[in-house]
């Protein structure tokens, strides 16, 4: 199996090359969506914790600890997944107006396409790395990360942007905002 | 390390040419509205700050007071008795003065707001050179202010850590982030750039049939 990184690079070169055939104003659809989404899921973390731990805590002879983390991986990543073929599904979310054209158009295209390619497999590699990947069978493991991608994990759109930056909020929260007041206004 | 002497000159020229280009690009007519203002602000903003100091003190321990529960709190008069002990929001000539450069500012960020809606900008080269020295005129004003608070001794020392600078430039972190508003600029000039037409943003109804 290829190194992480590399696996994360060709998904997020393959989401660039949707969004330069979807066009900007649609991707952008997709990016308010997981905004959104990664800054409810950074923001109550804690308490989706605990409360899958409350649903799937079946005892300890039942499911072993290495079960609940492949299943509170799955949640999330079923949730990441879920979400992104809902919002590329779905055409009421797309910005209004006339799509740029032209090479303005295929460069946005490609960055806002870029953009959400980040935003899913960046957010799929972070609950990989926080529940130790537990989906073995992929090949990937805590020790076989490389020192590029443990460097990267620094990156990932949840830690990079989830920090605080004003009163308390994460860019996360600020972003989403922004990309709501732009949607709504024009 | 390096030392780099800055004469009084080169300190008086960046700011009257930055208020300058400011007085070049809005007009003498903006410009004269934002002179009026730095005037009222040097004469007014002292005294403005000594009179509000206590009202802004009575409404900081009210605010304090009421984010302690106020009067439906436990105990409202312990709490008020407790808020009296504290020390007040300002207190010395120095709080003072702080918020006298905030009321300075304040009423010179209001005649420039002032001059840009009320005043043409400026139409042709004579208006904006005009402006430029009429800028240069309210930076000098506006330095003549701040000078005695930004510059208290008569020597300044600036310590600029070069070392900490390089490294916040060339770190990954600061590199990140500014790619990031990279991003946000041309998410937004993308979004500019697809706007309609104003008039398709709101489409006639065909009433003839």
């Amino acid at each position: 199996m290829a190194p992480i990184e590399v696996f994360f690079g060709v998904i997020i070169f393959i989401f660039g090359l949707v969004g330069i055939i979807r066009g900007f104003l649609r991707e952008l659809g997709v990016t308010l969506v997981f905004m959104f989404l990664l800054y409810f899921l950074s923001r109550f973390e804690p308490f989706l914790d605990t409360g899958l731990v409350k649903v799937m805590d079946m005892g300890p002879a039942v499911l072993a600890n290495s079960s609940t983390e492949l299943l509170k991986c799955w949640v999330f990543i079923f949730v990441i997944i879920g979400t992104a073929f809902v919002s590329y599904e779905g055409e009421t979310l797309a910005y209004g107006g006339m799509p740029p054209r032209g090479p303005q158009g295929i460069v946005l295209g490609a960055m806002s396409g870029l953009l959400n390619g980040y935003l899913i497999a960046g957010s799929i590699w972070f609950y990989m790395d926080k529940f130790g990947y537990p989906l073995r069978w992929l090949g990937f493991a805590p020790d076989k990360l490389s020192p590029l991608a443990r460097h990267m994990l620094q990156f990932l759109p949840i830690t990079f942007l989830g920090q605080p930056v004003l009163f308390g909020q994460s860019l996360l929260l600020y972003l989403a905002l922004l990309l709501l007041l732009a949607r709504v206004i024009r | 390390m390096v030392t780099w002497t800055v004469s009084q000159w080169m300190v008086l020229g960046v700011v009257g040419i930055a208020f300058g280009l400011v007085g070049l690009k809005r007009g003498v007519n903006r410009e004269l509205v934002v002179a009026i203002g730095v005037a009222i602000a040097i004469i007014l903003s002292e005294r403005i700050a000594q009179a509000v100091a206590p009202q802004a003190n009575l409404f900081y321990r009210l605010g304090r007071f009421a984010l302690s529960g106020g009067l439906t709190g436990g105990d409202p008069v312990s709490s008020w008795k407790a808020l009296e002990g504290q020390s007040p929001l300002l207190e010395g000539a120095n709080d003072i003065r702080m918020l006298g450069l905030a009321v300075f500012a304040l009423i010179v960020a209001l005649a420039y707001a002032v001059g840009q809606l009320r005043c043409a900008p400026a139409s042709g080269p004579i208006l904006a050179v005009l402006g430029l020295l009429c800028g240069c005129v309210n930076g000098f004003m506006v330095a003549s202010y701040l000078a005695p608070i930004v510059f208290p001794q008569q020597t300044a020392l600036i310590a600029v850590p070069s070392a900490e600078v390089q490294a916040t430039l060339n770190s990954e972190q600061t590199i990140a982030r500014v790619v990031l508003v990279m991003v946000i600029v041309l998410v937004a000039l993308g979004l500019y750039s697809a706007r309609r037409p104003r008039d398709q943003q709101f489409p006639r109804r065909d009433d003839s049939r």
